[in-house]
């Protein structure tokens, strides 16, 4: 330990500092010089562990609904089997399997679906009984159905269990040291500032350090150092508590006969995990009311300190693991261990680029950070040292937040995020806390109109709309709820009549300058548009092929590009573009995501109202499918008009200046009265979407796949020069592509559509994985989109699909089953 | 008959305390704090007194602010039938801690009191001895073995040389020592009931006790840090090194 003291010989230049040793710093650093990298150091206040870690529990829980997310605990439980080994430090790694209780049927779906993600990544699960139950718990109580609630079945991970983090943590400062890494304690960041080389210069109590790249890794300080960079980090920590039991005598006599090591407990439905410690127990609740900490920052005084337990809002939860485990009524309570965790809105770590900033990375935000460090610092080490991960990590990059998280937000949110730990995640979960934040101009016109809100990007949109005398409410369910009609009947209108769809949260660039052409060239593998008024669908790629956005990029004029992509993209598209300017001044980029609002008027009778609306003409001569041009509508100019939508039907995308929203609405409106114009939602949208099989940015598109992949053939020219992925795609091409995106159709569904993420087999065998999922409306099919095996890409494949634990049988569809032959929005 | 046992809130053992920045104290406004050990110890006593049917009541008493009802919980979680707290946000010390326990003495004439021998955070050992002086009862500090038997109390003393046997007439006050016994730990359903057990709340003008500090404070300082050791290479230059340097011999 003496070489980790406040060391004298502090280097004054290293490739990476990570600043923060806690579990999740020094795994990072680690991984780092398993990548290659021994020029590097860490930098850690106190003393390594002295912030969440030492006093985490150590569970290592496998279960998460996330595909990112599950793949990062997999690789995490997998390593740290291994690291003893590897290291000589034993980690305490006891893999005693962890038995997660379900007493009600959504409980039971909700493991099912989770079934199918552990397919996909390949995490081993078994969905057991409640005879196996006791089997492998000896000492639970099933419950009656009166008293107790009754356990109907449990889903068992036999790999995973609890970890000793501290342990764990020293084994990875072995394995990063062997490597030539340095660790300094004792040694407080400052500040840090950009040198221009582009060099970061980090100021320390000990001494100042120049090096290339930053990895934030400080937990509970997440937030001060981010403002060091300008930053407004998410992660504010929640109070997060558990019970240490003394000595249980009738755990002891069963151990002492002979029984093994139970299993990790965790009772979803009652909200917490048990396990032993010491012939006693850990009991750990995710109460309601444990308040956010820290929001202003980490007071000096708070060094390896604790709070106060407060035993009152754990009640509920300790009495309902008293009944389902009885032998805790006579267990003596040792303490109780109240500790800051970091937390997030959504509850997802920040694991990736920061923004704004260039090689400065952030690890920060774990609520599960013993389970998360081995994943994280594996994949956050591939991202820096190989330029891009190889999982698909938009679950948990920094930038799916954008500047909307106010403090309040954040704590509202962070708070919220921890009491629905072990909340059923519903696939059409809404949460409600922190909202409305943003919202389009015409939101209350929405709202008259009946619309149920859902929230992405801080952004409100209507995801369906009640009609007169329907409640306005989501029922969640992993099967077909109240809204399944209404949304069918919005897809109805659209398709038959004309409609409306607010996507006014869309991310809007403007690309200007002489070199914007060349360098949009280079940044996407389509060819952007040359004539003014064209509209090309264009794909960045990452230099591994994958594909990393997805604009519709519009050329404007002379040197003037629109591009339009998802809404919760935009920091994400935005920081990406920012960062790739050339330095010449050749190209300006100006994100206008707020100054243009969006509208879609589409559907068979979409010309008509147009036709009221504008003098501009709107016939197929005049104005032709994927060309746009600048118009007034009504009272509004400057509109960007944009023959293209989502929807694959006749009609407009109108980009307008956003004050002119609300006036444009009443008239888009008054002019379809005649036609029988209604609004429609993003669940319908998501239905019709499906019926045409367009890929959605962050499900079906992603780094794990390239275009060709994809089956995005027409949208890669080859032949245009070279672009960021083209050798990678060559290589592919040359090697044959592996695997195909394909439209499934699937048989024999009564209330369970898929929703995305469902593994397919063709034989028997695992050949693919659904990326989303839906009723099409419509066309009246359940659909899926996904991947599978180019060998098994055919139309007229018949293959299975697994949804909610049972097979259902599956046909790959021609692409766009509905009008295949596009004449509809062509007319 | 009844034992009266006191039980004081103190900074919790396991934190590590700073000094105010003014110096003028120990910085507790956002510490853990806990039942002084030895509090602890004493309060298993009582209630193993109790089990063992020599004591028909346990009584817990706490001074100070009113987050001691805490403390007193806890101490009814351990299995004390009823606290008292005696309300104040002055500075108390163990002078005036003693003179709180006399009028209580006189009020509820126990048989037994029982002190921890001191409290972890001021470490004064002076509350049972003076409360044994001003109430002319008999005292029996640093106990590690008690046995209440026909009317007298069997002490059994951990003192420098060895131990030391002693024989009390009742009414008695002890101050436990680390070995008297290992206290258990409470149980949820103790808590539980703990919750709906008496608690009376007094102040120290109710029992006619003035309880102004006498000592005054002047300054606190944390221990100089430490610094690196060095190593010598023989026994002469530790020699030298101890003279020269340490200056202690």
């Amino acid at each position: 330990m003496a070489s980790n003291r406040k060391s004298k010989h502090m280097k004054t230049h290293a490739r990476v500092v990570v600043i923060g040793g806690g579990v999740v710093g020094v795994s990072t650093l680690y991984h780092l010089v398993k990548k290659g990298w021994s020029d590097v150091v860490l930098i850690e206040r106190s003393e390594l562990t002295a912030g969440s870690t030492w006093h985490a529990a150590g569970l290592l829980p496998l279960f998460n609904m996330s595909y990112t997310v599950g793949q990062l605990h997999k690789y995490s439980v997998d390593l740290y089997k291994r690291l003893e080994a590897e290291t000589g430090q034993d980690v305490s790694f006891h893999v005693t399997g962890n038995l997660r209780l379900a007493t009600t049927q959504d409980r039971m779906d909700e493991y099912h679906k989770y079934c199918g993600v552990a397919n996909t990544i390949g995490v081993p699960f078994k969905i057991i009984t409640p005879e196996e139950i006791k089997a492998l718990w000896p000492l639970i109580d099933l419950g009656d159905g009166v008293n107790t609630p009754k356990v109907i079945g449990a889903l068992y991970h036999p790999d995973d269990g609890h970890i000793a983090p501290v342990d764990l943590t020293m084994a990875f400062r072995k394995g990063a040291r062997a490597g030539g890494a340095e660790i300094y304690e004792q040694t407080q960041v400052n500040g840090v500032e950009q040198l221009p080389s582009g060099e970061w210069k980090v100021m320390t109590n000990q001494g100042d350090i120049t090096c290339e790249h930053i990895v934030c890794a400080t937990g509970n300080y997440a937030r001060e150092t981010g403002k060091m960079f300008g930053l407004n980090v998410p992660a504010i920590p929640v109070e997060h508590q558990y019970i240490v039991y003394d000595k249980d005598p009738e755990l002891e006599k069963y151990r002492n006969g002979g029984g093994h090591e139970l299993a990790v407990l965790r009772e979803s439905d009652a909200s917490y995990y048990l396990r032993e410690e010491r012939m006693g127990w850990i009991l750990g609740p995710y109460e309601k009311g444990a308040p956010a900490c820290f929001a202003d920052g980490v007071p000096a005084w708070f060094g390896k300190s604790l709070f106060d337990g407060d035993l009152d809002r754990l009640l509920p939860h300790v009495e309902a693991a008293m009944k389902r485990v009885p032998a805790l009524e006579h267990c003596g309570i040792k303490t109780i261990v109240n500790g800051p965790i970091s937390y997030t809105p959504d509850g997802s770590p920040l694991i990736g680029p920061a923004w704004g900033v260039k090689n400065v990375w952030l690890n920060e935000g774990h609520s599960f950070g013993v389970t998360a460090a081995g994943g994280a610092g594996w994949q956050l080490a591939e991202w820096m040292v190989e330029g891009e991960p190889s999982v698909d990590m938009l679950g948990v990059d920094p930038r799916r937040y954008g500047p909307y998280t106010s403090k309040r937000f954040t704590v509202a949110k962070n708070e919220e995020a921890y009491r629905e730990v072990f909340t059923v995640h519903f696939p059409d979960e809404e949460r409600h806390d922190g909202r409305p934040a943003k919202t389009s101009p015409v939101y209350e016109k929405l709202k008259n109109m009946g619309a149920v809100f859902s929230q992405r990007y801080g952004w409100e949109r209507a995801s369906w709309f009640a009609p007169e005398g329907v409640e306005r409410k989501d029922q969640w369910s992993f099967r077909r709820s109240n809204y399944f009609e209404h949304v069918g009947n919005e897809c109805r209108t659209m398709r038959e009549k004309v409609g409306v769809i607010d996507l006014t949260p869309f991310a809007k660039h403007e690309v200007t300058g002489p070199g914007a052409e060349a360098w949009l060239d280079y940044l996407v593998a389509n060819k952007v548009p040359t004539k003014t008024g064209r509209i090309a669908l264009c794909h960045a790629l990452t230099k591994n092929g994958g594909v990393r956005s997805e604009f519709t990029i519009t050329k404007l004029g002379e040197n003037r590009f629109y591009a339009v992509s998802a809404g919760a993209g935009e920091r994400f598209d935005s920081d990406y573009l920012e960062k790739m300017l050339p330095a010449d001044g050749s190209v300006q980029l100006r994100n206008i995501t707020t100054s243009r609002g969006c509208f879609v008027v589409a559907g068979p009778r979409a010309r008509e109202v147009m036709a009221k609306l504008t003098d501009t003409p709107l016939d197929n001569q005049s104005f032709p499918w994927l060309t746009s041009q600048i118009i007034e509508v009504a009272h509004a100019v400057d509109v960007y008009a944009l023959r293209v939508n989502f929807i694959g039907e006749l009609g407009w995308e109108l980009h307008f200046p956003i004050e002119y929203a609300n006036s444009l609405f009443e008239h888009i409106f008054a002019a379809g009265k005649e036609f029988g114009i209604g609004m429609a939602g993003m669940r319908a949208m998501e239905s019709m979407r499906m019926e045409k099989s367009y890929r959605m940015w962050g499900t079906d598109l992603g780094i794990e796949y390239s275009p060709y992949e994809a089956s995005l053939d027409r949208f890669v020219r080859m032949n245009k020069g070279d672009f960021i992925g083209k050798a990678a795609l060559e290589r592919q091409v040359a090697a044959g592509i592996p695997k195909r995106f394909v439209t499934v159709e699937v048989h024999g569904v009564t209330d369970a559509d898929p929703w995305g993420n469902e593994p397919l087999y063709v034989g028997g065998k695992l050949a693919g994985r659904a990326t989303a999922g839906y009723y099409g409306h419509v066309l009246g099919k359940s659909l899926a989109l996904g991947y599978i095996a180019a060998e098994h890409a055919e139309v007229g494949t018949e293959l299975e699909i697994e949804i909610l634990g049972q097979r259902k049988q599956a046909t790959v569809l021609c692409e766009s089953p509905l009008d295949p032959d596009n004449l509809k929005l062509r007319a | 008959m009844k034992v009266l046992v006191a039980v004081k809130r103190v900074v919790d053992y396991n934190v590590k305390v700073r000094v105010k920045s003014d110096n003028s104290g120990v910085d507790i406004a956002n510490v853990k704090m806990s039942m002084n050990p030895f509090d602890e110890i004493a309060m298993e006593e009582a209630v193993r007194l109790k089990e063992k049917g020599v004591v028909t009541e346990v009584i817990a008493v706490s001074c100070g602010v009113p987050q001691c009802t805490d403390t007193l919980r806890t101490a009814m979680a351990i299995g004390a039938d009823r606290g008292i707290l005696v309300e104040t946000t002055e500075e108390l010390q163990p002078l005036a801690v003693a003179k709180l326990l006399k009028a209580l003495v006189d009020k509820e004439q126990p048989g037994l009191v029982i002190l921890g021998k001191q409290a972890i955070d001021d470490d004064c050992n002076q509350t049972g001895q003076m409360l044994a002086a001003l109430a002319d009862l008999p005292q029996a500090t640093f106990a590690s073995k008690v046995d209440i038997a026909e009317g007298k109390a069997q002490i059994t003393r951990e003192v420098d040389g060895g131990s030391e046997y002693l024989s009390l007439s009742l009414p008695a006050i002890i101050t436990t020592d680390l070995r008297l016994n290992a206290p258990r730990y409470v149980t949820l359903p103790n808590i539980m009931k703990a919750k709906k057990k008496p608690l009376d709340i007094v102040k120290p003008e109710d029992l006619g006790v003035n309880v102004s500090p006498r000592i005054k404070t002047l300054r606190v300082v944390e221990p100089p840090q430490r610094s690196a050791g060095t190593k010598v290479p023989d026994v002469a230059t530790l020699v030298a090194k101890l003279k020269a340097e340490a200056k202690v011999i």
